[in-house]
């Protein structure tokens, strides 16, 4: 029941491994601004609050553009969707529908929490401006903080099992 | 906080915080030069899993394995640096250790039925429209592997 060559065929053709690696990359350093922005949390300095976690926003917003559109809108036209739904013309092998089911399912639940991150990053941003943080009362911030490198944690696995299977 | 600050003087302020254990968990601040070097280090291990993946020809579960192990190495750069859980308590590695425990036998559990799914749900070839062509050479293949114990065993052998 294991369809390696189905697998390692889909991931060369429905996937492009630079958009990956774009959207991996803007991801890591999305987090390392976050990471920065605890840290000027401490030190009591709220615009390095504000503007870091508003990046880092952006950096989500950017990820998913790029997802949604050279990704996901493509493969809506030409059929690429999962299990049942599929209907592209051109597939090479029977079992690219479950390649493409777990790429939707594990993609668009990532997206998802990418797309809560991007709100939640920027009501921290906002309350940082309101001055509702200080060095030592900034729990919203590290917690915000680490529910977006868990998101980046789990964009770092998906992206080799995807776009890179061997 | 701010306000309390402001109406007791700075030693007895700063006495006060420093009894708050909540928030002295939290109080390592990692310097500009490591969050840096960490993020080097990530761009740096992402490059190398391309090329790996690309270039590399390690055989396929021998791709897998450098695949995953960069990813972990990657997973544990942001978990102890990003994630100050290098500086923290140690109880909150070993949680995280035991949740990681946990998602991977969830992930095991759903793989029991990996070898005998296709005796009772063949995978339908969708865009051929033709299940029961591929179910058959499917099963046939599952029984040639070995997977002939969950149906009565074919008279012949091949």
């Amino acid at each position: 029941m294991w369809h390696p060559e189905a697998f390692r065929g889909a991931a060369e053709h429905y996937l492009s491994w630079q958009i990956g690696a774009t959207n991996t990359a803007v991801l890591l350093v999305s987090s390392f601004a976050v990471a920065w922005g605890v840290r000027c949390a401490q030190l009591g300095k709220k615009w390095g609050v504000a503007l870091n976690y508003t990046f880092a926003a952006l950096c989500g917003v950017a990820f998913l553009a790029l997802k949604i559109g050279l990704e996901y809108i493509p493969k809506i036209q030409h059929g690429e969707l999962p299990a049942g739904l599929f209907h592209y013309a051109h597939g090479g092998d029977a079992y690219e529908p479950i390649f493409l089911s777990i790429y939707w399912v594990a993609t668009a639940t990532h997206g998802l929490h990418v797309l809560i991150g991007v709100f939640l990053l920027l009501w921290v941003a906002w309350r940082a401006l309101r001055g509702h943080f200080g060095p030592r009362h900034y729990t919203a911030v590290e917690n915000i903080g680490l529910y977006w490198h868990i998101v980046d944690v789990i964009w770092i696995f998906l992206f080799p099992l995807l776009y890179l299977v061997p | 906080m701010s306000t309390q600050a402001s109406i007791m003087p700075a030693g007895a302020a700063a006495q006060l915080a420093n009894r708050d254990a909540h928030t002295d968990e939290h109080q390592h601040v990692s310097s500009m030069r490591l969050l840096i070097a960490v993020l080097v280090a990530l761009l740096a291990l992402t490059a190398l899993t391309v090329f790996t993946a690309r270039d590399v020809h390690l055989g396929s579960t021998g791709n897998l394995v450098a695949a995953l192990g960069i990813a972990v190495i990657k997973a544990g750069l942001v978990a102890a640096f990003f994630m100050h859980l290098l500086h923290d308590k140690r109880l909150n590695a070993i949680v995280l250790l035991f949740c990681l425990m946990a998602v991977g036998f969830f992930l095991l559990f759903t793989m029991i039925d990996l070898g005998s799914r296709a005796a009772v749900d063949p995978v339908r070839n969708v865009w051929t429209k033709e299940p029961a062509m591929v179910s058959k050479a499917h099963a046939d293949g599952e029984a040639a592997e070995g997977g002939a114990t969950l149906e009565p065993a074919p008279a012949e052998e091949h």
